[in-house]
Order: structure tokens, then C-alpha cells, then sequence
């Protein structure tokens, strides 16, 4: 399964349009890719995943894009009337987007030699750190990607939007670079959505370098649909005295993988994750978290909520890893989970890994039901028996919800939290 | 109004209330005292359907509809509002959000229209008020960091807005101080009318000084032993209950 997986890889690679700012070259991450030994059951990462479904199935480069679907599945964000940078099947599309003021925003495909030498100094310097297969299955494929950067000084006030829709079958490997200078402020969100029904495979990755004294809000909203397979990568570095803030929810689509990395390269670095992934169906979602403090006198909060239902299937691996220069850190991991159904799924994996002697690190993980004094004391006031089921498992990840400061972003993400609930099947 | 007939019910296969019998009209003001033990938390649980108390004999009937046969969310349809002794909280679900809910559920099988949404927030606001809750109480979770006096008054909006027919306080005094306790009273003094009635389950007589009773009754080991009127609570307050379970036995 897997030589067959490899040669798919190497012809889409073969088909895919040229990639100049890739520092290695597409043939070189092809043939870097097969070389690899891909994950299995064996590998500890990956041994809750069902791998079948991830190379079961034929993987070529998407072709020609259906524009109008794209347009449809961009209405909410052209209502509230936000800066938009749209990627369709992994290619950068200017006639859907509209480009945020005050920031140097721009496709690779659309940058100056300058530019572009830039992105190659930057790309790839984060994501393939610890050989993640899939980071560079993105490099074999990718065909383009946002480039955003924050000069030193600058705040952007804006939420800026980056979209990835698709639209037709097969792979897409969008790229998402951001560099934000020092004393400089950033809210950006990514948003991953398809057309339903649709046998895409995405494998985008995101790399984001923060500078000293700077705050980024990042939004990461992975909206998938039936017969979506979404394999992601994040790596995000924080330099001394930066304040980071990620929001992540995963809900729907066949097989969802995201690989979240944060790397404290800085002292007196503030970092709060907040994640929600919510799986009914078959669905199967997997968050793999690593947290690494490399310094001193940083602080970190992972707030995570998961609830499977019917027979999705949930995975969640929250990893802190304090190294021995890194005292006076202070981390907090919180991981609970809702479990709706006698045949859904949830494993989570709190991992501490600590070499400094003076730390507060802290970690919880539950996986539970709905609580029967809960669900008599809303039913006794007339709420009926499902509606008070759907108001405290929308309860138990309003947490996560409240926590996004940008309500109109936030609002995003809501409608497809409410529809969830809709006909659940199975107590 | 409501009618228990030889009420037993076991917690946990112990029987804790042993036949008994209840009528109280409408509009009335019931009481029901008794020591530690007697069964008053179950009595309301029965009435209230919660899950771990099943009545194992007799009835309980509400303007004629039985309860027993029906699941806790058809028992509020059917005009029953339960104060709870230890409202929960309900994190993440807005105290807005929860009542909505159950007030439009409860219009709709009650054959009501059910208020749009300015109305809802005018008569939502409008109960804050009147139980001395800040507005600001309806965008939080339910009970969510609420002290317990908070709680209780919270008790009281949520009757105020669902209008039932009888209300079950159980041990709603408990924990108050004097402040609240008005506050909690004169919610309830205010709901009190010739189509709805009240039985208040206590401990202890000072609730029963804000909220005047009609008839007191003593709840001693599952059954009623004595009924009076409010004088009774008085003597219960200085005397203790010895003295009635003697003369009973």
C-alpha cells in the first residue's frame, strides 16, 4: 500500500506546476518523501489512525477548478466584508480575493524575484524540523502559497483571511508563510473548506515565525465535508517577549490529521492554544500537539474540547516537552472530552516531558458523558430530552468558542458547531 | 390543584416515604416540615421525576394529569416547577440561551404562543429585576460562579418566566442569609394567585415568616403525622418536633 501510495505521489509531483521557491526543489521532496518510511500502526504517532483511509485511496493533483463553487463557499466571509486571500485547489485565485491593506500580502506565485527570495530563505525552515513525511509530501506538491509579512512596528488591525477551498478532487498542498517583525501585531485566520461529497486530498502546511514583543492571533478553522482526507501541519516559533494566541476547531471530513508545533525560542513568552474538533459519522480526527520551552520564564495554556459521536473517532496527544534551560516555565494542559455515543471513540495522551527542576507544569484529561444531574435539571424546566443534550455539549466547548477575541471570526466557525448537533444519532 | 394518595417511594431499595397523602387546592400555600431524614428532599424528587427515585406505590396527580407516568421535561408541561436545594451549574450554557429554551418548549406543548424574542428579553429583564439579579446574570453560564443566594434567586426567575401551575421549593432557605431570603420570598409572594400554589419544603420556620403558609404539615419518617395551619410552624420552632412524634407513637 504504501510503494503504491509512493508512486502516486511521485507522478502528481511530476504533474504539478513549477515551484521556484521551493529552497530544495519538488523532484528532490519527491524523492526525499519516498525514501522515507511512512507511518503505519507501528509508529507510535500514528497508531490510532486508520491508515487505509489515508493511502487507501487514489491520491492525483487537482485539476481545473470550479470557480463558482469557490465563490459559494466564500459567501459568509464576503458578508462581513473582511480581507481575503483565496486559495482554490492549492493555487492562488486574485479574482476571489481581496487584499488586505497596511500588510505585505502576496501569492508565491504572484511575488517579485525579491519576494520570492525571501520565501525561499524562510519556507521550509519550521515544518520539516523533525522529518514530518507529510510537511514534505507538501513540498512535492505544492503549487503555491501566501506569503504575509509584518514589518517591525506594524500593527494590522484587521483579521486577514486566508482560504483554501476546494473545489474538485484530488490533492491540493496549499503553503502558508508568515513572518510578523518585532513589536509588531498580526490577527490572521486560515480556513480550510470544500464542496460536500468531494474525494479531496489537502495537505496544507503553515509556518509562522514571530518577532520579539510581538502578539499574533491566529484562527485555524478546518471545515471538512464527506470524503474530505485533511493532513495539516503547523510550526510556529515565538521569539522573547511574544504573546501567541491559536484557535483551532476541526470538524467534519473523512480523515483529519493535524501536526500543531509551537517552539518558545524566546524568554517571557506568553502562548495560549485553544482547540474544539468535534467528529460524528465515520469521522475520524487526530490533534497532535507539541509544545517545546527551550527558555526561561514562559508561560503556556492548551485548552482542548473534543466530542465524538455516532462513530466518530477522536485522538488527541498534547506534548510538553520543558527543556533544561527552560526555568520558571509555567504550563497548563487541559484536555476533556464528550463522548455522545456508546460506539464513538476518544484516546487522549497527555505527554510531559520535563529536564528543568524549577517548573509548574500542569495536565489534565477526561473522557466522559453528559452529566445526569445536568440533564434533569434542564429537563425539569421543559427542555426536551435532545435539546438540552445539544445545549451542554455546545456548553462544553463554549469555552474554547468565548475565548476567540474576534467575535466575527468566531462567528465563522459557529454555524457548523450548531449543525453538528442536528439529527445525532445513537445515545 | 395537586393530589398525593399513599406515596411510597425507596432510594437505593430503602423506603423512605411510606403512603403519603396530600391535597392542596389552588392558590394555596402548603408547607412541609420535618426533622432530618423524613423524607422532604425525596418527596420533591419523586415529584420532579429525578433520575435514582422511583415511587414504588401510590400517586401523584396534577390538575388531574398523573406525573409519575411522565418523563421530567412533561411534568414541566404539565405545570410543575421544581426550586432545586443545589441548582447546578451549566457551564458554557448562557443563562439567556437555557431559558429561551425551556420557555418556548413549555409554550408549545402548553398550546401557548410563544413570545418573540423582544418580548422574551423585556419579560427576561423584567424578572432579573424583580429578584434583584443584574441583566448582566442572563449572559452568563447557568449558576456559573454564582454564590448560593445567587443561585436561589436564580431559582425564582426561572418560575417567574416558565409560569407554572404548582411550585415545589425544596429547602430553598438553605444557605440564605436574611437579604436573600426576602429577595427569594418576595419573588415567590409575587407569583402567588388563585390559579397557583406552592409547596414549600424547610427545615426550618423562618422561611415560613416571609412566606406565610395556608397549611403546614409535619413530614416524619415517609408519612404526614400532623397538619395545621401556620401557627403550627411556630410551635415546631419552639417545641422541636419530639413532641409530635411522641404523640403520634
Amino acid at each position: 500500500m504504501h510503494d503504491a501510495f509512493k508512486s502516486q505521489v511521485l507522478n502528481a509531483a511530476s504533474s504539478a506546476a513549477d515551484a521556484p521557491w521551493m529552497p530544495t526543489g519538488r523532484d528532490q521532496a519527491s524523492k526525499d518523501f519516498t525514501a522515507l518510511a511512512l507511518p503505519d500502526r507501528k509508529t507510535e504517532g500514528w497508531k490510532y489512525n486508520d491508515l487505509s483511509k489515508l493511502y487507501g485511496s487514489e491520491l492525483s493533483l487537482a485539476g481545473d477548478s470550479d470557480l463558482e463553487a469557490a465563490s459559494g463557499l466564500l459567501a459568509d466571509l464576503s458578508a462581513i466584508d473582511v480581507p481575503v486571500l483565496a486559495l482554490v485547489d492549492g493555487r492562488f485565485c486574485s479574482a476571489l480575493s481581496r487584499m488586505p491593506a497596511g500588510v505585505s500580502a502576496v501569492a508565491f506565485s504572484q511575488a517579485s524575484a525579491e519576494q520570492q527570495a525571501s520565501i525561499t530563505q524562510a519556507i521550509g525552515t519550521q515544518a520539516r524540523s523533525d522529518g514530518h513525511a507529510f510537511a514534505l509530501l507538501n513540498e512535492a506538491l505544492s503549487e503555491d502559497g501566501i506569503w504575509i509579512d509584518v514589518d517591525s512596528g506594524v500593527n494590522v488591525e484587521r483579521t486577514v483571511h486566508v482560504v483554501s477551498l476546494r473545489t474538485v478532487a484530488g490533492s491540493a498542498a496549499p503553503r502558508l508563510l508568515l513572518r510578523v517583525g518585532d513589536n509588531a501585531s498580526l490577527s490572521f485566520a486560515e480556513h480550510h473548506r470544500s464542496v460536500a461529497g468531494l474525494a479531496a486530498f489537502d495537505l496544507p502546511v503553515t509556518e509562522l515565525q514571530i518577532g520579539a514583543n510581538s502578539s499574533v492571533h491566529h484562527y485555524r478553522f478546518a471545515l471538512g465535508e464527506e470524503g474530505n482526507r485533511h493532513v495539516g501541519r503547523v510550526a510556529a516559533r515565538q521569539s522573547a517577549d511574544s504573546r501567541y494566541y491559536a484557535y483551532l476547531a476541526v470538524l467534519g471530513g473523512d480523515f483529519n490529521r493535524l501536526d500543531f508545533g509551537l517552539d518558545l525560542q524566546g524568554q517571557n513568552c506568553e502562548s495560549e492554544l485553544y482547540g474544539l474538533y468535534m467528529c460524528r459519522a465515520q469521522e475520524h480526527t487526530d490533534i497532535h500537539l507539541a509544545v517545546d520551552h527551550a527558555l526561561p520564564h514562559c508561560n503556556s495554556k492548551e485548552v482542548f474540547r473534543g466530542i465524538a459521536a455516532e462513530h466518530g473517532k477522536a485522538v488527541f496527544n498534547g506534548r510538553i516537552h520543558i527543556h533544561q534551560d527552560a526555568q520558571k516555565t509555567n504550563a497548563e494542559l487541559s484536555n476533556r472530552n464528550l463522548l455522545l455515543s456508546r460506539t464513538a471513540e476518544i484516546n487522549t495522551k497527555p505527554e510531559l516531558e520535563i529536564y528543568a527542576d524549577d517548573v509548574k507544569c500542569a495536565h489534565g484529561a477526561t473522557v466522559g458523558q453528559l452529566d445526569a444531574e445536568a440533564l434533569f435539571y434542564l429537563r425539569s424546566r421543559g427542555t426536551p430530552v435532545e435539546a438540552a443534550q445539544s445545549l451542554l455539549s455546545y456548553g462544553f466547548i463554549n469555552e474554547v468558542l468565548l475565548a476567540m477575541p474576534d467575535e466575527a471570526t468566531a462567528g465563522l466557525v459557529k454555524p457548523r458547531v450548531d449543525a453538528f448537533f442536528d439529527g445525532l444519532q445513537g445515545a | 390543584m395537586l393530589s398525593i394518595e399513599n406515596l411510597q417511594a425507596s432510594v437505593e431499595d430503602k423506603a423512605i416515604l411510606k403512603g403519603l397523602n396530600l391535597s392542596v387546592g389552588a392558590g394555596e400555600v402548603h408547607a412541609i416540615m420535618g426533622p432530618n431524614g423524613a423524607g422532604k428532599s425525596t418527596l420533591s424528587n419523586v415529584m420532579g421525576g429525578r433520575p435514582g427515585y422511583e415511587a414504588t406505590g401510590g400517586s401523584v396527580t396534577l390538575g388531574g394529569v398523573d406525573l409519575l407516568e411522565l418523563e421530567p421535561e412533561e411534568r414541566a408541561y404539565a405545570g410543575l416547577f421544581l426550586a432545586f436545594q443545589y441548582p447546578v451549574e451549566l457551564p458554557g450554557v448562557s443563562n439567556m440561551e437555557f431559558l429561551k429554551t425551556a420557555v418556548e418548549a413549555n409554550c408549545e406543548h402548553r398550546g401557548i404562543e410563544a413570545p418573540n424574542t423582544a418580548a422574551f428579553l423585556k419579560a427576561a429583564r423584567e424578572a432579573c429585576a424583580q429578584v434583584n439579579l443584574s441583566p448582566d446574570f442572563l449572559k452568563r453560564g447557568v449558576n456559573e460562579g454564582f454564590s448560593g443566594g445567587e443561585r436561589k434567586r436564580n431559582e425564582i426567575l426561572q418560575m417567574i418566566m416558565l409560569q407554572p401551575k404548582l411550585c415545589v421549593l425544596d429547602e430553598t432557605d438553605s444557605g440564605l442569609d436574611i437579604d436573600a431570603l426576602q429577595v427569594v420570598a418576595d419573588g415567590v409572594n409575587s407569583l402567588r394567585g388563585a390559579d397557583r400554589s406552592f409547596v414549600v419544603i424547610t427545615h426550618y420556620q423562618r422561611l415560613l415568616d416571609y412566606i406565610v403558609p395556608d397549611f403546614v404539615h409535619v413530614l416524619s419518617d415517609g408519612k404526614i403525622i400532623k397538619s395545621g395551619g401556620s401557627e403550627l410552624a411556630l410551635e415546631l420552632e419552639k417545641n422541636g418536633y419530639g413532641w409530635i412524634e411522641q404523640e403520634v407513637a
